[in-house]
């Protein structure tokens, strides 16, 4: 849905709710006056930002990319740390990669540009045979990570990992996995274990659901024996005793977590489903310079840091450079990883 | 409702008409089918496969498609001819194909001139083909309509609409 | 009692000044769309939907509700007056409402659809008070095995809206499958009829084909009939109440109608179209005035009417519970949740208690808010069939290809919607029945969803359908379904006025 709402839209709309009432005169002509959301420009040539900040999410409203832009907009608008206001659009379809491949095509060279990018669209480019991939736009910076849990059913036998991976062991196809879409972070996750224990990935018994929504239920009603899920999806349920938290995929020990690290529970593995954003191609040096240290200037607004609070997202930034090399090496593990599960060819 | 005083002529059309339907229906079936066998090559017939359903489908399709393409020849259904002859004589078929060319135009340059322009120039000309001769009117509804519609979705509801080339205005 | 604390708790969320603005707003836009011809509530929905970009969770839903009670008030006027009910559920009101208007009666015949709506409404809110916490209950425990027996059922079901041409409705549903099957697969992400285009690897949305099949098909069917048109506009005047033998002629009707639509709405395959039939039917056999029926019976309004108001409650119920949408209308409620990131199901009732109560109470304050606004401006209604029919339709292209854009902004998706529309033009020339086509593009991917994931838990041990009672008993009643029409008449003695509705 290529829908923009950010925060100055919000508060048009509140203008707007009693016209609305009104909502079919769209057909007798209600007009709009509100000119666009600030096309200000009038700064010195080398100032950066001149006009609105686009942030692109490549997914419909809601979801994990959605959130995190219009929390990048909010935060450089409400943060101070830009002038000229921000606009958040969504162009969902092809588990992100429509919105990617329209991202680089209509905006190269246009430094006022931003996309939303993660973990899970560097599988799906893979998955989708996607003409562009992420080597077409310039990274920004990596902003946020969230991590998994592996869960179980609170009557369940498994009351650690341990046990719950010498059944793995023992017999592959007998532990049925739930977790997030085909090529997701959670059957990443779950690859993962799988090789650290010595069994080959295609044998793993995983079951996708489209969300948390769908998975809760199913790891309740006992459809599946254990599932690997955002650590957020499962907190209700964890909190009120219907689930049991087996491990967590962090490096460390993640505060006010009553579980180990799955590293600690004695596998290394550990997963972080990171999200941040790109530039378009063709931007200069200079630009994507301007563009970093904007990113980097929101990333120390009061606005953001309770962004990261109010979602539990972790903090990761990344800049620049690095963060082109962080995406390489991602892509390589991850394609890697599908190729084991037989995902990708 | 409808004048039941048909003709053979309409009659005789709308037979025509149901044969084309069906055989529209055994070549999309053929397509599905043969789509069906490709996905099921790659990733199995079996039932937790993904080509099961698809070849279901495609199956109940070309069952389905040759059936009804019995129907409207060898065992033929005079209930279904009639309506269609009547529906047929109904149907200025001119105005349908225009409609769905305009359709098609429209879906091409929404994009390319923005949707102010675009939209009041389809609503004037499927009005036109509609029958309507008020121009004035026409136009003025046209006009207001599509002004409203856009800047309805663009500012209250923050839905993204080419501006096309609008953009130079605004 | 917690039920009515929660729904207290709904009631007190729901008169927020906001929220009654919005139920307001919901049924006057609803009423408005509903009375163009050919638009019924699930059209009006699907046309509506970006409206739900701009408004939190639960005012958005409110909207929803009091446009689609709206666009049924607003398919009952254009029924009535006009004889061309916008969907299926309103066919049965048209067959005596239509004649009771020819009659000079139009203004009793819209106080009994609205107030039976009303009441039937209020039964079946009600209904889905109490029923929908038990089933949510019940179906906590519900594994893959006990979905698929369900849609299962629903399918067997769908026979029944098959209508005359078995053939015919078989096509529709197999061509309705085969839309639900274009995208990635969700199991395996193998690409399945996406023909290389990557916008169709997410699939065709639902929205995207009931606007293809309802909206540009009927507005093609519109203009191309133009040239031959007759108009046959009803004068409105006299009085828009009920009489004392008309009040005492309509209450059961409407008592038994809301039950009816409520119990059928609720089944696996919801919807009005069956309860309605079934309701008219109902009232024709029970009514001391059967040879009025077909000529402006009275109660061939109220009962069909109440049962099409009460079928949406009962639709909610496995919505809600089990995020089953059995009909167009709740898939695209079911859309509108997943704008907002919520998975209706068991957990909903506990995960968004506020959204869901408030929501049930803002039916309650829908229907009221239509009883007490939209009634008395009936004739501010009847200005709208004013409209030139060239123009309305041109607008209903318009608003078609509006709705798509704004929920893909793609130029693939309104050519996906400019064919099905022009596919559900010569469905209905050549009188394939559109529902199947719906219910399988709905269903289908649901239905093999859950039959390969209860294959891969069980990893291929096909006795997992057998062995869980639960699942055994949905089974059976599915076939009891099959099998049961063609043995009853041989068991029972012939009844001669076997159900021959809709014929006229």
């Amino acid at each position: 849905m290529r829908i923009s709402r950010n925060v100055s839209r919000k508060r048009r709309l509140a203008q707007w709710a009693a016209p609305l009432a009104a909502g079919l005169l769209v057909l007798t002509g209600c007009g709009g006056s509100g000119g666009g959301g600030g096309e200000g420009g009038g700064e010195a040539a080398a100032e950066y930002p001149t006009e609105a900040i686009q942030v692109m999410a490549p997914a419909d409203p809601g979801g994990g990319y959605d959130m995190t832009a219009r929390s990048i907009a909010r935060s450089l608008d409400e943060g101070g740390v830009i002038e000229t206001g921000s606009d958040v659009y969504n162009v969902p379809g092809g588990s992100g990669t429509i919105g990617l491949t329209q991202f680089v095509g209509e905006n190269a060279g246009d430094p006022h540009q931003l996309m939303v990018i993660g973990k899970i669209l560097v599988g799906a480019i893979e998955q989708t045979d996607s003409q562009v991939d992420l080597d077409d736009t310039t990274p920004i910076a990596r902003l946020t990570a969230e991590y998994d849990a592996i869960a179980v059913p609170a009557d369940s036998k498994y009351k650690n990992l341990k046990q719950l991976m010498e059944d793995f062991k023992a017999d592959p196809g007998s532990i049925a996995w739930g977790g997030g879409s085909v090529g997701g972070v959670d059957q990443i996750l779950v690859a993962k274990l799988a090789e650290a224990v010595g069994i080959e990935p295609s044998k793993i018994n995983y079951i996708p659901y489209s969300g948390g929504g769908e998975l809760t239920p199913a790891v309740l009603s006992g459809d599946v024996d254990a599932a690997a899920s955002g650590l957020a999806e499962f907190a209700d349920q964890i909190a009120a005793g219907e689930m049991r938290l087996l491990a967590v995929s962090s490096e460390e020990p993640i505060e006010g977590v009553d579980a180990p690290t799955i590293i600690e529970a004695g596998y290394d593995v550990s997963i972080a489903n990171w999200r941040g954003v790109v530039a378009p191609p063709e931007i200069t040096d200079e630009q994507r310079a301007a563009a970093v240290s904007m990113i980097e200037e929101m990333h120390d607004t009061e606005e953001w840091q309770q962004v990261l609070e109010a979602n539990n997202w972790e903090d990761y930034l990344m800049t620049g450079e690095k963060f082109s090399e962080y995406i390489d090496q991602e892509d390589k593990d991850i394609t890697k990883t599908l190729k084991d599960l037989g995902i990708v060819e | 409702m409808i004048d039941s005083n048909i003709d053979s002529a309409q009659l005789s059309r709308g037979k025509l008409g149901t044969r084309i339907a069906a055989a529209v229906i055994i070549l999309g079936a053929a397509v599905v089918l043969f789509d069906a066998f490709r996905i099921a090559s790659e990733g199995g017939f079996g039932p937790q496969q993904p080509g099961f359903f698809p070849v279901i489908v495609g199956i109940g399709l070309m069952g389905f498609g040759i059936a009804f393409l019995v129907r409207t020849t060898l065992k033929p259904d005079y209930d279904l001819r009639e309506q269609a002859a009547e529906e047929h004589a109904d149907t200025h078929w001119r105005t349908l194909w225009t409609v769905i060319v305009g359709l098609v135009i429209y879906a091409y340059v929404l994009e390319p001139i923005g949707y102010i322009p675009a939209t009041a120039i389809f609503f004037l000309a499927i009005a036109w083909v509609g029958g309507s001769r008020k121009w004035i009117r026409d136009i003025i509804v046209a006009v207001l309509f599509s002004v409203a519609v856009y800047f309805f979705f663009t500012e209250v509801l923050g839905v993204r609409l080419p501006a096309g080339l609008m953009e130079m205005v605004l | 009692m917690d039920v009515f604390s929660d729904l207290a708790n709904g009631f007190a969320n729901a008169f927020e000044l906001q929220y009654l603005l919005f139920a307001a707003v919901g049924v006057t836009i609803g009423t408005f769309v509903g009375v163009l011809p050919g638009i019924g509530p699930a059209l009006a929905l699907a046309l509506l939907l970006p409206l739900t970009y701009g408004f939190d969770p639960t005012g958005a839903l409110i909207i929803f509700a009091g446009i689609y009670y709206g666009s049924l008030y607003g398919g009952a006027i254009t029924s009535i007056l006009l004889n061309t009910p916008g969907e299926a559920g309103s066919v049965a009101t048209a067959i005596d409402g239509h004649p009771m208007a020819k009659a000079g009666r139009a203004g009793p015949a819209l106080a009994t659809a609205v107030m039976g709506s009303f009441f039937a409404g209020i039964i079946s809110t009600l209904g889905l008070t109490f029923l929908a916490p038990l089933v949510a209950n019940l179906a906590k425990s519900f594994q893959a095995t006990d979905y698929f027996a369900l849609m299962v059922l629903a399918f067997v079901s769908v026979t029944a809206l098959v209508g005359t041409s078995i053939i015919r409705g078989m096509i529709s549903l197999f061509a309705g499958l085969f839309i639900g099957l274009i995208g990635l697969d969700f199991l395996t992400g193998q690409q399945r009829f996406t023909f290389g285009a990557p916008e169709l690897l997410g699939g065709v949305d639902i929205v995207i084909v009931v606007i293809g099949l309802f909206a540009i098909g009927e507005a093609l069917y519109g203009l191309a009939r133009l040239q031959f048109a007759k108009e046959e506009k009803v004068e409105f005047s006299g009085r828009i109440w009920l009489n004392k033998a008309e009040r005492k002629r309509v209450w059961k009707p409407w008592i038994r109608g809301g039950f009816l639509g409520f119990i059928f709405g609720s089944m696996p395959t919801g919807g009005s179209e069956v309860p309605t039939f079934l309701s008219y039917n109902l009232e024709k056999r029970l009514s001391k005035h059967k040879d009025e029926f077909g000529k402006g019976a009275i109660e061939g309004i109220a009962g069909p009417e109440a049962a099409n108001n009460a079928s949406f409650s009962g639709v909610l119920v496995p919505l809600l519970t089990l995020g089953i949408p059995t009909s167009a209308t709740a898939a695209i409620i079911l859309s509108a949740f997943q704008i907002y990131n919520i998975q209706p199901g068991p957990q909903l009732f506990e995960t968004s208690p506020d959204l869901v109560w408030t929501l049930i109470a803002s039916l309650f304050i829908g229907n009221v808010m239509l009883l007490v606004i939209n009634l008395p401006l009936v004739k501010l209604w009847i200005k709208i069939l004013d409209i030139p029919k060239e123009l309305l339709y041109t607008g209903i292209l318009v608003f078609g290809i509006l709705g798509v854009y704004s929920i893909s902004g793609s130029l693939v998706e309104v050519l996906i919607v400019c064919a099905i529309g022009v596919g559900g033009f010569f469905m209905r020339v050549y009188d394939f029945p559109v529902a199947p086509a719906i219910l399988g593009a709905i269903l289908g991917p649901m239905m093999e969803t859950q039959l390969r994931r209860a294959l891969s838990i069980s990893q291929g041990d096909f006795s997992v359908f057998f062995t869980r009672p639960l699942t055994v008993g949905l089974l059976l009643v599915a076939v009891a379904i099959l099998v049961l029409p063609s043995l009853l008449p041989k068991i029972l003695p012939k009844r001669h006025d076997a159900d021959k509705v809709g014929a006229e």
